[in-house]
């Protein structure tokens, strides 16, 4: 099962990949069975560089031991692309930031949806529509508390996406707001 | 149609889905001069299998793709904001030759500015420029700060969200449009 890591294109969301990339969350990833995680890591390749380096570091330095379990999860990364569709497409679960544009993307796409709230973000109306979306059942929403247990909570709330009750969005009016444009505009 | 980059032409991409128009002479698309990737959008919105079908007076079907100086910048100041929103009318005076009969825009100030003067345009030479302003799925609790200010001048503000209904008047409800 493979795994997307959304954490924007033009924002630097360092918070999401340092949690995703750490053992915890990755033996949660692991655990709930999911063995590629891709991560498109936009403007925090830095971020993402150094926690690979990190885990990197945590498997050499138990090399007498037998590898961790999440170390069998396929781990691959990218910046930018123009095909994030297919990048979605090819995705069973996505892990996204709250982005109106990445949350609709996959959403429309009919993926089960976790959105992570940036906290450090000073406006939040990311908060506003995840909530919102959240109490529909459209997808499941986790916010940080930039504490220690974000990790676990991070990781319960991935388990929990699996199973939990995830409506689809309504369709949208199309054709009722193409009528609607016609209308204004003097064409019948 | 103005598409007023990142997001917000990506919500009116999706919105224009089943929009045809091939039933328009004439369509021109407003960009912020310094938005490389909402021209590439135009392709998404004009060449789709619905309209493909649904073919509309060809003969005299016209695209322009037509760049503004950008009304106010993310995190500009608000007292450089009325050189650049000006900067902005004006181009959008050459821009909106002939007139057109609506205009469809959403958040950014920059549709903002090429809205409200295509409006005032009208009036001065007694022609009704529509406007249809999508205000963003984002929107949950409250209308954005360009929602407010075209209210007046909207003839039709669309809001995605019901809760809106009751806290403003004005506006309209079909349902999700992205």
């Amino acid at each position: 099962m493979r795994l997307l890591v959304l954490s924007g294109a033009t924002a630097p969301f360092e918070l999401l990949i340092e949690l995703i990339l750490s053992e915890e969350v990755l033996q949660s990833v692991y655990d709930a069975g999911v063995t590629e995680l891709r991560v498109q890591y936009g403007m925090a390749e830095a971020m993402y560089e150094k926690c690979r380096q990190r885990l990197r570091q945590r498997l050499d330095d138990q090399l007498d031991k037998d590898a961790p379990e999440w170390a069998a999860v396929d781990i691959s990364g990218f910046g930018l692309t123009s095909k994030i569709a297919d990048e979605i497409q090819a995705a069973d679960l996505v892990v996204s930031h709250a982005g109106t544009g990445s949350i609709l993307d996959s959403l429309r796409a009919g993926k089960r949806l976790l959105t992570v709230v940036n906290p450090d973000l000073m406006d939040n109306h990311q908060r506003q529509i995840a909530d919102r979306l959240a109490a529909y059942q459209y997808l499941v929403s986790f916010v940080p508390l930039k504490r220690e247990d974000d990790k676990m909570a991070l990781g319960a709330s991935i388990q929990a996406l699996l199973g939990a009750p995830i409506r689809p969005l309504p369709p949208p009016q199309s054709t009722k707001l193409a009528n609607l444009i016609d209308t204004v505009a003097g064409i019948v | 149609v103005v598409l007023g980059s990142g997001g917000h032409t990506g919500e009116i991409v999706r919105a224009l889905q089943f929009w045809n128009p091939k039933k328009y002479a004439l369509r021109t698309y407003v960009h912020a001069s310094d938005d490389h990737i909402s021209p590439l959008k135009v392709a998404e919105i004009e060449e789709k299998e619905q309209t493909a079908a649904k073919k509309g007076k060809e003969g005299f079907s016209a695209v322009r793709v037509v760049p503004v100086t950008r009304a106010r910048s993310v995190g500009q100041s608000w007292l450089t904001t009325p050189f650049t929103a000006f900067k902005c009318g004006l181009d959008t005076l050459k821009a909106l030759r002939p007139l057109p009969d609506v205009i469809v825009c959403n958040g950014p100030g920059t549709a903002i500015i090429v809205a409200l003067t295509g409006r005032f345009l009208g009036a001065v030479l007694f022609k009704h420029v529509g406007i249809v302003y999508i205000e963003s799925f984002a929107r949950v609790e409250n209308l954005s700060l360009s929602g407010r200010i075209i209210r007046p001048f909207s003839d039709k503000i669309l809001v995605q969200w019901p809760q809106l209904l009751e806290k403003y008047s004005g506006l309209e409800y079909i349902g999700l449009l992205v």
